[in-house]
């Protein structure tokens, strides 16, 4: 226990540097300071606790095992994201809830629903309290398919572009774009309708 | 004009807004926007949804306390890991 209060003053750098070294119990303090933030990421892709659960830990499984390419170059807490956010994609790929972009682009060509919606008003998330704003994108997440839901997390709350996402999901950049558009058209509709839903 | 933008234009929307174009490209997209009302409203709509995600995701914590979570990956790592040589603490050490 002495040992663990004595990590907590070190920093990320320092505890991922001893963790190199075979220190797991700087390796435990790392997955203590952000293991909520990769299940956070994990749930947000795979909308399933127990999944969510199994994926953050067999991510930290990962880490550790590839802690000798952690270079530094982006923060400890990016680099282990991006291995869960790989291993979420790997396992939605396995459940076929990730389709093949073949299917995607025949979807596409033809014209998906959410192309033919008219704009739904000027911003469905106006007037709305923070934690109702929060539930309610919750819920919309839901909604929408592991394709059109994992574009959107990438690029809005993960911040990452075009082409990083494209990498991550082994698709083109052209589907990117498509399944993301699709995915706000589809995200815009769900809050309107919950707004409705809940003035009536 | 027709009801719904064409999609490559749709796209190119989209790819302005979230500063995927180059320079160039943004630039000769500019008056699209402004020159059309559809095109407009496909901007305000996306530009709200993106405001509206933007640090509102909910947040979520590990369902499990950390000596429970940190015990499978522990678990995990000594069945199958080269990874770090673990440095082996005295609770840890096996005798032979």
């Amino acid at each position: 226990m002495q040992s663990q209060q004595d990590k907590s003053g070190l920093s990320d750098a320092d505890l991922a540097r001893a963790a190199q070294k075979g220190d797991m119990g700087a390796f435990e303090e790392l997955v203590a300071r952000h293991r909520d933030k990769i299940y956070a990421r994990a749930y947000s892709m795979v909308r399933n606790e127990e999944e969510a659960l199994d994926l953050s830990q067999e991510a930290w499984v990962k880490g550790w095992q590839r802690l000798a390419q952690f270079q530094g170059e982006a923060s400890f807490a990016t680099w282990m994201t991006r291995i869960v956010i790989n291993l979420c994609v790997d396992e939605l790929r396995k459940q076929k809830r990730l389709r093949a972009e073949s299917i995607e682009m025949l979807e596409g060509e033809s014209g998906g629903v959410e192309r033919y919606m008219p704009v739904t008003m000027p911003n469905p998330a106006a007037g709305l309290e923070r934690t109702e704003l929060r539930r309610r994108i919750d819920r919309a997440l839901d909604q929408l398919s592991a394709e059109h839901r994992t574009v959107l997390v990438l690029h809005e709350f993960e911040g990452l572009g075009y082409r990083e996402i494209a990498g991550h999901m082994g698709c083109s950049i052209g589907t990117v774009m498509s399944r993301l558009f699709y995915a706000r058209r589809r995200m815009a509709l769900l809050l309107a309708g919950l707004k409705r839903e809940n003035e009536e | 004009m027709n009801d719904h933008l064409e999609l490559n234009l749709e796209l190119e929307l989209q790819a302005w807004l979230d500063g995927e174009l180059s320079a160039p490209k943004a630039r000769r997209t500019d008056p699209k926007i402004v020159g059309d009302e559809e095109a407009s409203r496909l901007i305000t709509e996306m530009q709200a949804i993106k405001s509206a995600l933007a640090g509102n995701e909910t947040a979520r914590t590990v369902p499990e306390p950390r000596a429970m979570y940190w015990s499978k990956i522990e678990r995990q790592i000594q069945r199958q890991a080269p990874g770090p040589r673990p440095v082996q603490t005295p609770r840890q050490a096996v005798w032979s």
